[in-house]
């Protein structure tokens, strides 16, 4: 039978009350079995029976242990050790401080010729079944060990065998919460006061657990308080790395290995400096090998512990990038110095030298080895200007605040570096900006610097240009030649003999540190001697440039000409094909501090990766390794493939399109949207800006970006994208030919300059173009500017004519889309025949969608009546037209596709659907709503479409259902709005604020003030750091949502100052009226409440202020929703009661 | 056993005798020394001393203590109370290798046989547990009680537990009959402590015919260890590795035959480590001795302690030299341990240079530099 007790097994005592059921084996150690079982009064507990497994011993059917012959003695010795460890423990149990960590204890009991002790009786488990819980609880429950272990040390004992197995946790009811604040010790075999300890008696420990004076039977007599604080300091690493910790990383210089880490969450978290250093220190203060090295009383541990548990408590922290030195780093030590001394000195130092050099290298070589002096490490990767650089998704970011699509780079920059200056206002941060190529005076923007050097802690930049505004370090080549064959060897291991060639290759490039290696690289993947190299190296002109010298300084500036000629020598030694050059040139466009590979190939749907491998063993592309592998290009690298791209035609057409098609659509979960556009946004910036190619193909991949991606980001930069791309094509379109691609990008160009309320010039825009359209018979380009025309006047109004010029533009539209519609049903259509398109009207790229060209007119005419109707607020003042033009909608859409009248799985049919419910909505047919939208969901649901953006709506619409319906349902509504924000998760969609917001408002409306509470602190303080364009009213209705919860919590002071401030807001809020207006109207609601509630004291001057709050709000009410909307009538009957006021 | 602490043998006072010497002349003091240079000088008077009976200077005072009053060169005398003592106390003739060392041969204390005839003459010489460990490191400059040798278990379990020489005889002789046994625990300290646990002869015999380990199945356990360290820092070849850690291409030197091998000790020369040493151990060849197993070991462990790139630039201050001193110290001896060699022992020269290389400022470049000693053209 199996060794161990069987379930159900009853096991009693002669002549002894106890008894026991077995429910279950939950451990084994040495010499015991731990089993879970229920004790005679019905509570649950642990007992454990001696059962020494290193002895030979059968378990015979009724459970009795029978001992060989040759193993009896020991046997028997080891019961008494048993009795022993149960003796102890009831010692310890009598000693007061222990009682919380020590299990009340029974007596040895005797049965089945062995022994067995009753251990614990909570609900919970050994601390090594715990999985899933956080650092912060992992943690957490260290600290408790280490307090626990405290009370022994302080009690005179020491544990000896701390390990997740001999520790109970126990769990709050309901079993899946643990208690962090008390652990309780439960094996008490190894517990000895010191003055038992001694050569010839044997304690129980358990080696991987164990400090090595345990495991050396000569150094018994250093085992002290410091034993238990190295095996303290190995639970906390295998708590932080979820592994036992080796020997190289017993020292005072280990490194740990914190960007290694699996879960995401705690990667995160360890990504802080402040923790690094913080678990670097405990570590280095623990787990040493000498006695002497660790810490000497378990107080300096749980210091340290509560420190750490500080630091991860924190719900705004910075998410510091991992930096990854090369593992092979030689000389420099002078350099190195040199950057320390010259931190101490200055705010602010430039590293400077010439591409290739060493200068980043060097810099992270400082950073690793000075991290411990510094709170924080910030370090960004130059992406050719500033605000870009520290909107870089991979670099530096704050905990909980995410970028949002809309934002542009310098909102979510300046937003970014505001939170980090809160952060970082006490702390020592390292400001690193890496590979920055340009002068001071010439960093743009101007606004981001300035807030860069307001932070507190030094600045150092690597630079290639030669700053003399502030302290330098020059970086020169390796004087030392000996380091630069270490360097070649490193990567290209040579015999003796090839010495002299590995000098010649040094020489001929000068010491250069990029090309050594470069070189080394290819004489290894060409399986070539250093001999061979050299001769190629020659043959192709490397080394023999003219007598040019590597290192050539003008004007103050360091210049890198002949490195670059050197690279693309030996590019083209190398002979790369075009599908490497491609992937060169990805990585030169994308972000320079590198792509996630993952990304890299989601985004480019990359499925071979024979190529990236072979740049990778030729050492043209650096992968970085630690939980997730990096891709990166060196600079010196990138910018000689941009060169490449630019002279060769067929190459770049072929990236470009490669490029176009990546952007077009996310087509992989593996990326989020932001980090999508994020791509294509650098890919954009790199062409436009950073490496200015304005070929053909480029501007028309920048028209293609800017089409689709306008509404994201910063509509400035996209202007002066597309005023790029007009002008490319202008300059490559011959004469006055008529071109639909150029009309395209001024399409585009009109676009913005109307978002960005540029109207005149926009509309200058539409109409030249327009008759250009009419003359060049392009009916589905004159379609298009009617409609541009009749949007913008829309907006647009400084004369009265505006109306009828927008309904004289819009019914032209109308007639040039019906008249396309007409003619894709024709058999020869006249309009849209391929020939016309490509022929005269040049098309191009835009032809292949020809067939969806009225359609998509005649969905973005719906879209158009659909804007006239308030999507933001579910209610309008003037529902009759609003209803009107929603009937219109739903009749454009179903002519652009009959069978969308049924419900089916289109965008174009959902909308019908939420079009019906919103007439419904506004019809006050809440119910009829209800049912359209659950038919959409349910619909939804079975094809599996939970979360989509229609979703989103569709949930967020019948939460504003709930709040509307007499009486409102609440609880639905709050449900409903979770569900939102749970797509919005899905979706990684970052801008929820609309909901959250709504869902702060319900939560007090139903008295859920805790929840309130701490969503509208985190609302208010998210939204306060948001630029303007993006805030909108966002911060206002957080300080109302505040000032409401204040007004809940009877503090009326303090809401009536938040109420004050959330009216501020809205006067500065940009955003449309009606939305303004409409959260005015709330706050003075709650203002007025505020003045006129029971627990306030009602004067004549509250009176006055309330019934003019009333007013306001019936103002603001009559304004934006109208008055038939249920809080304008709530308002009404509130200024009736003061008519009758008797004070008034 | 109870003062049979490591911390004890270090501590031990300083007089006239070898080991004393050795200390003082040639290395300073050991721990938180300011000398990083070690001259030709040193090298010199460590040679001088190696011929220094060291041996017989343990012999002479243990005599002493026990009321025979000589001194080293009472050889006859010794001789004669050696011989005396062995047919009184074991009942046998005094070996003539021993009756050798008294004349005044040094005892290889890496020869495995030499090990019984230690432990017999500690025994005549009364010693207990803890002057026997004591006598080993002191005057055979060696480390007792490899546990996973059957004579010194016999040894350390019949010391331990006071049993006299017929038992131990017969233990001896019955262990001599036993064969090795497999997929028993390889872990010393853990066999350490399973010896200590018994208290009864029977059950000994028992644990020792389950637990007997050849030679083999000994050193399983240390080449895993030292392919571990090999793997984690060879980058290139064996040789190349060896350079890295020795500071020399041993290869191009020994081909040259310009190595003046007398410049060093040879306890401390005899026997390092090779890149053939290397290879064969990690291609499961069988490997050379003892010695060379355990110089392999302690070299890797010091190379792999000391090779920081991280401390470039960095002035290391004395206590940061102490520090990791200590922990080297502690490291390498879990090591040894834990392969079945004796840990690392100040009064042996090879540890000792080791361990005064660790306690310098750069501790692989002071080695690099004694190694250069060897390479000094004639």
């Amino acid at each position: 039978m199996d060794d161990y007790l069987s379930r159900e097994y009853v096991l009693s005592f002669p002549g002894q009350p106890e008894k026991y059921t077995i429910i279950s084996v939950i451990g084994r150690g040495a010499s015991t079995i731990a089993y879970s079982v229920r004790n005679e009064l019905g509570a649950e507990c642990i007992l454990k029976e001696y059962y020494p497994h290193n002895l030979t011993i059968e378990r015979t059917a009724s459970g009795d242990l029978n001992c060989s012959e040759k193993d009896l003695a020991r046997f028997e010795q080891g019961k008494n050790d048993f009795t022993f460890a149960g003796n102890t423990q009831r010692e310890i149990r009598n000693n007061i401080s222990l009682q919380n960590s020590t299990p009340p204890s029974r007596s040895v009991l005797k049965a089945n010729n062995t022994l067995y002790l009753e251990v614990v009786s909570f609900t919970g488990m050994t601390l090594d079944r715990l999985c899933d819980e956080s650092l912060i609880t992992r943690i957490k429950l260290c600290l408790a060990v280490a307090e626990m272990v405290e009370q022994y040390h302080k009690s005179g004992y020491l544990c000896l065998d701390i390990k997740p197995d001999n520790i109970f946790v126990q769990t709050k009811p309901g079993g899946k919460e643990v208690v962090t604040d008390f652990v309780v010790y439960i094996d008490f075999d190894s517990v000895r006061k010191k003055k038992e300890l001694s050569f010839g008696r044997s304690i129980s420990f358990t080696e991987l657990w164990s400090a090595p004076e345990q495991l050396n039977p000569y150094s018994y007599k250093k085992i002290c308080a410091a034993t238990d604080i190295y095996t303290l300091g190995e639970l906390v690493f295998w708590s932080v790395f979820g592994r036992h910790s080796y020997d190289s990383e017993h020292r005072d210089y280990s490194e740990y290995p914190f960007d290694n880490v699996l879960n995401t969450e705690t990667r995160e978290a360890l990504s802080r400096t402040v923790i690094q250093n913080a678990l670097a220190e405990l570590f280095h203060s623990t787990l040493r090998s000498s006695v002497r090295n660790r810490f000497q009383s378990v107080d300096e541990l749980i210091l340290l512990l509560k420190k750490l548990i500080d630091e991860l408590n924190k719900k705004e922290y910075i998410v510091e990038s991992a930096i990854r030195p090369k593992d092979f780093f030689v000389g420099r030590a002078d350099e190195l110095k040199q950057i320390d001394d010259a931190i101490h000195e200055h705010s602010i130092v430039f590293v400077s030298g010439i591409a290739g050099i060493g200068k980043s290298e060097l810099v992270k070589q400082y950073i690793c080895t000075h991290k411990k002096e510094y709170d924080n490490i910030l370090y960004w990767t130059y992406n050719g200007n500033l605000d870009n650089t520290v909107a870089s998704e991979q670099a530096v970011r704050v905990s909980g605040i995410s970028r949002m699509v809309e934002e542009t780079d310098l909102q979510y920059a300046t937003r970014i570096l505001a939170k980090i200056g809160d952060l970082t206002k006490n702390q020592n941060s390292l400001i690193v900006i890496d590979n920055l190529d340009c002068l001071v005076e010439d960093i743009s923007p101007k606004e981001v610097w300035k807030q860069l050097q307001s932070l507190h802690g030094k600045i150092l930049i690597t630079t290639r240009v030669k700053e003399t505004l502030y302290k330098t370090v020059s970086i020169n080549a390796l004087t030392n030649t000996d380091d630069l064959i270490q360097l070649f060897a490193k990567y290209c291991p040579f015999p003796d003999g090839e010495l002299e060639s590995v000098h010649g290759i040094i020489d001929s490039v000068e010491s250069h540190t990029l090309l050594v290696e470069l070189l080394a690289h290819h004489t290894t993947a060409t399986h070539a001697a250093p001999s061979q190299t050299l001769k190629k190296m020659l043959n192709n002109g490397i080394g023999s440039l003219s007598g040019e010298s590597v290192r050539v300084l003008k004007d103050g500036e360091s210049s890198s000409d002949s490195v670059y000629a050197h690279v693309q020598k030996l590019f083209s030694m190398e002979s790369i094909s075009d599908e490497h050059a491609i992937f060169l040139a990805m990585l030169a466009f994308l972000p320079a501090d590198g792509v996630l590979i993952n990304k890299l190939a989601a985004f480019y749907l990359i499925e071979n990766f024979e190529s990236l491998n072979w740049l990778i063993r030729h050492g043209w592309v650096s992968s970085i390794t630690g939980k997730d592998e990096i891709l990166k290009i060196h600079p010196t690298i990138a910018t000689v493939i941009a060169e490449y791209v630019r002279t060769n035609t067929a190459l770049q057409e072929c990236f470009f399109a490669r490029s176009y098609e990546a952007i077009r659509i996310r087509k992989s979960k593996e990326i989020s949207e932001a980090e999508h556009v994020a791509l294509a946004e650098a890919l954009a910036l790199s062409t436009t800006d950073r490496y200015v190619i304005k070929s053909r193909s480029a501007a028309i991949f920048i028209e293609q970006y800017v089409g689709m991606y306008s509404k994201y980001g910063n509509a400035d930069q996209k202007l002066a994208q597309i005023i790029f791309a007009v002008d490319a094509l202008e300059a490559t379109t011959p004469g006055n030919k008529y071109s639909a691609i150029l009309e395209n990008a001024y399409f585009h160009k009109a676009n913005l300059l109307w978002t960005l309320r540029e109207y005149e010039h926009s509309i200058q825009i539409c109409e030249e173009h327009l008759i250009k359209s009419k003359e060049s018979k392009d009916i589905y380009f004159t379609a298009r500017w009617y409609m541009m025309l009749s949007r913008i006047c829309h907006d647009y109004q400084p004369e009265d004519e505006v109306f009828s010029k927008q309904l004289k533009y819009y019914f032209a539209g109308v007639r040039y889309a019906l008249k396309l519609a007409g003619d894709i049903d024709r058999k020869n259509p006249r309009f849209l025949s391929t020939h016309n398109l490509t022929e005269n009207l040049d098309y191009g790229y835009l032809e292949s969608g020809k067939q969806l060209f009225a359609k998509n007119l005649l969905i973005s005419m719906a879209a158009l009546m659909e804007g006239q109707s308030s999507t933001i607020l579910y209610c309008s003042k003037e529902t009759k037209t609003e209803i009107s033009n929603l009937t219109k909608a739903i009749d454009l859409r179903e002519k652009a596709s009959k069978r969308d009248k049924d419900l089916r799985n289109t965008a174009n049919s959902h909308k019908i659907i939420l079009d019906k419910a919103r007439i419904a909505f506004l019809s006050r047919k809440y119910y009829d709503a209800k049912e359209l939208l659950q038919k959409l969901t349910v619909f939804s649901s079975e094809k599996e479409l939970v979360s989509t953006p229609v979703a989103y709506r569709v949930h967020q619409f019948i939460a504003q259902i709930a709040l509307r319906q007499e009486p409102p349902d609440y609880q639905e509504a709050i449900l409903e709005f979770k569900t939102c924000l749970e797509i919005a998760e899905d979706l990684l969609s970052h801008n929820t604020y609309m909901v959250r917001l709504e869902l702060g408002y319900t939560y007090v409306l139903n008295g859920e003030l805790n929840n309130a509470n701490y969503l509208n602190m985190n609302l208010w303080h998210e939204t306060r750091l948001l630029a303007p364009e993006i805030r909108k009213t966002y911060y206002a209705d957080a300080s109302r949502n505040m000032g409401y919860l204040y007004y809940a919590q009877e503090n009326n002071n303090v809401a009536r100052n938040m109420l004050h401030r959330a009216i501020d807001e809205y006067k500065i809020a940009i955003a449309p009226s009606e939305l303004v207006s409409f959260g005015k109207a709330r706050t003075y609601m709650i203002l007025a409440k505020c003045y006129f509630s029971p627990n306030c004291d009602q004067t004549e001057l509250s009176l006055k202020n309330a019934m003019a709050c009333f007013n306001n709000a019936k103002y603001f009410y009559e304004n934006s929703v109208g008055l038939e909307h249920p809080e304008a009538i709530a308002c009404l009957e509130q200024l009736k009661l003061f008519d009758a006021h008797p004070q008034l | 056993m109870a003062d049979a602490d490591r911390q004890d043998y270090n501590q031990l006072e300083k007089g006239d005798s070898t080991y004393s010497i050795y200390e003082g002349l040639c290395f300073g003091d050991m721990f938180c020394s300011e000398k990083i240079e070690f001259t030709e000088d040193d090298v010199k008077a460590a040679i001088d001393l190696e011929s220094k009976p060291a041996f017989l200077e343990g012999v002479a005072e243990r005599l002493c203590m026990l009321g025979i009053n000589c001194s080293v060169s009472d050889t006859k005398l010794i001789t004669d109370e050696v011989k005396r003592r062995y047919k009184e106390r074991v009942g046998e003739p005094c070996p003539r290798t021993v009756i050798e060392w008294l004349k005044g041969q040094k005892p290889d204390s890496n020869k495995r046989n030499n090990r019984i005839h230690f432990y017999k003459l500690c025994f005549i010489l009364e010693m207990n547990i803890d002057e026997t460990a004591t006598f080993f490191m002191k005057h055979f400059m060696s480390y007792p009680f490899n546990y996973k040798d059957t004579t010194d278990a016999v040894f350390f379990y019949c010391l331990m537990r006071k049993r006299p020489y017929s038992t131990i005889k017969s233990m001896l002789e019955t262990a001599s009959t036993f064969r090795a046994a497999k997929g028993c625990p390889d872990h010393t300290v853990e066999i350490a402590k399973q010896i200590c646990d018994i208290d009864d002869d029977d059950s000994f015999m028992q644990y020792l015919s389950d637990h007997c380990y050849n030679s083999e199945q000994q050193y399983m356990r240390a080449r895993a260890a030292i392919i571990q360290l090999i793997d984690a820092h060879a980058s290139g070849t064996t040789a190349e590795l060896l350079e890295k850690i020795m500071g020399f291409n041993y290869q191009l030197n020994r081909n040259n035959g310009d190595c003046r091998s007398d410049f060093l000790p040879e306890e401390f020369t005899r026997s390092l480590p090779t890149d053939q040493t290397f290879q064969d151990i990690k291609e499961g060849r069988k490997p050379e001795t003892y010695e060379t197993l355990r110089k392999a070991l302690v070299i890797l462990s010091f190379y792999d302690s000391y090779v920081t790139p991280r401390d470039l630039g960095e002035e290391l201050t004395k206590k940061q030299v102490e520090d990791r001193l200590y922990d080297f110290y502690e490291e390498t001896d879990r090591r040894l341990l834990d392969c079945g060699f004796v840990p690392l022992y100040e009064k042996n020269l090879f540890d000792k240079v080791i361990l005064f290389c660790a306690n310098s400022m750069s501790p692989l470049d002071t080695f690099y530099g004694i190694n250069d000693l060897r390479y000094i053209e004639a």
